[in-house]
C-alpha cells in the first residue's frame, strides 16, 4: 500500500506533463524569447554585413607625368541604393509570420522576374545617378587635362540594402 | 594509408585558387622599353573587407617610378586568390605599363594635343 501511495504522485506528475498548462507569465516569456529571437538575428546580421565593402572593377588610364605648371587631385563619388532580393527574402521568413513571408517572398520573386543580365553588386532602380559623372569631373578641371584617371566600382554591402557606388579620381594638369 | 589519405587532402585544399574580375587596357606606345608596375593586395579573411583604399596608391606608385614621363599601355589586372575554401584569400590589382620618357611620337601625345583621326575622315567624305 505504501509503496502504491509512493508511486502515485509520480504518475500523477507524469500526466501533468503530457498536458502542461501554460500561465499568463511563461506565455509572456516565450513571447518575449520569439522578440528576443528576432533582435538577435537583426543584431547578428548588423554585425555580419555592416559595411562590408566589395571592389568589383578597377581601372587606371594614362597617367602624364611630365612637368606640369600645376597639378591638382580631383575626385568624383556618386552612389544609388542597392536592393538585395535574397537578403530581403532571409530577412522576411527570419522576421514575419509564415503567411506574410510568403506573400513576401511572391512579391519579390515578381520584382525579380524584371533584373536581368549581367550586372555587378544588386540591382538599383535607376541610372542616372552616374549620367552626369563625366561632365562634372571636366567641371572641376576647365581648361586642364585629365590624366592618370582611375575608375572603382565598389559596394558597400549592408542587410537588405547596398551602396553601389562609382568613384573616379584623376590629376588635373595645366601648363 | 594515414599519409596518403592528409597529403591528398592538402593537394586538394592548399593550391590557391585564381579568379580574374575584370581586365582593362590602354593604348600602347610604340616605345615599349622601359616597363614599369604597380601592385596593391589585401589578405581577406571570411570576406571581411571594410574599405579598398588599399588601390588608392597605384596611381602615385606608377608616378614615382616614371618620373618626367608618359605611363601608358597601362594593363590592369582585378583578380581575386582564393587559398581556402573562400575563408582565406587575396585581393589582388596589379598594373603594368610603359614609361615614355620626355615628348615623344605623335602616339604618345596627350589627348588634346592630337588630332583626332574622325575629324580628318569627316572633312574626306564631306562633299
Amino acid at each position: 500500500m505504501r509503496k502504491m501511495s509512493e508511486r502515485q504522485p509520480l504518475v500523477q506528475s507524469a500526466k501533468n506533463k503530457s498536458v502542461p498548462k501554460l500561465s499568463g507569465a511563461d506565455i509572456f516569456f516565450s513571447m518575449h524569447i520569439m522578440k528576443l529571437k528576432k533582435y538577435l538575428f537583426l543584431g547578428l546580421s548588423t554585425l555580419m554585413f555592416n559595411g562590408c565593402a566589395v571592389l568589383h572593377h578597377v581601372q587606371i588610364g594614362e597617367i602624364d607625368n611630365r612637368p606640369a605648371a600645376h597639378v591638382k587631385a580631383v575626385e568624383m563619388k556618386v552612389s544609388e541604393t542597392g536592393i538585395d532580393l535574397n537578403d530581403a527574402s532571409l530577412m522576411s521568413k527570419a522576421l514575419l509570420n509564415k503567411n506574410a513571408s510568403n506573400s513576401v517572398n511572391d512579391a519579390l520573386a515578381i520584382v525579380g522576374l524584371f533584373q536581368m543580365g549581367p550586372r555587378t553588386g544588386a540591382p538599383v532602380y535607376t541610372i542616372a545617378y552616374i549620367k552626369d559623372l563625366s561632365k562634372e569631373l571636366k567641371s572641376q578641371c576647365m581648361n586642364g587635362t585629365l590624366t592618370g584617371i582611375e575608375g572603382i566600382r565598389e559596394t558597400r554591402k549592408y542587410p537588405i540594402i547596398s551602396g553601389e557606388i562609382v568613384k573616379v579620381k584623376a590629376l588635373c594638369i595645366t601648363k | 594509408m594515414k599519409k596518403y589519405l592528409l597529403l591528398s587532402v592538402l593537394a586538394i585544399f592548399l593550391p590557391g585558387c585564381v579568379s580574374l574580375n575584370t581586365i582593362s587596357l590602354t593604348t600602347v606606345p610604340a616605345q615599349r622599353s622601359h616597363p614599369v608596375s604597380a601592385e596593391a593586395s589585401k589578405f581577406i579573411v571570411l570576406g571581411f573587407n571594410f574599405d579598398n583604399d588599399y588601390v588608392d596608391g597605384m596611381v602615385s606608385e606608377l608616378k614615382q617610378k616614371c618620373s618626367n614621363g608618359v605611363v601608358s599601355g597601362i594593363l590592369t589586372k582585378d583578380e581575386y586568390v582564393d587559398y581556402f575554401l573562400f575563408i582565406f584569400g587575396t585581393h589582388r590589382v596589379s598594373a603594368n605599363g610603359y614609361c615614355v620618357k620626355g615628348h615623344v611620337a605623335d602616339n604618345n601625345t596627350p589627348a588634346d594635343e592630337r588630332q583626332p583621326a574622325s575629324d580628318t575622315t569627316t572633312q574626306e567624305t564631306t562633299p
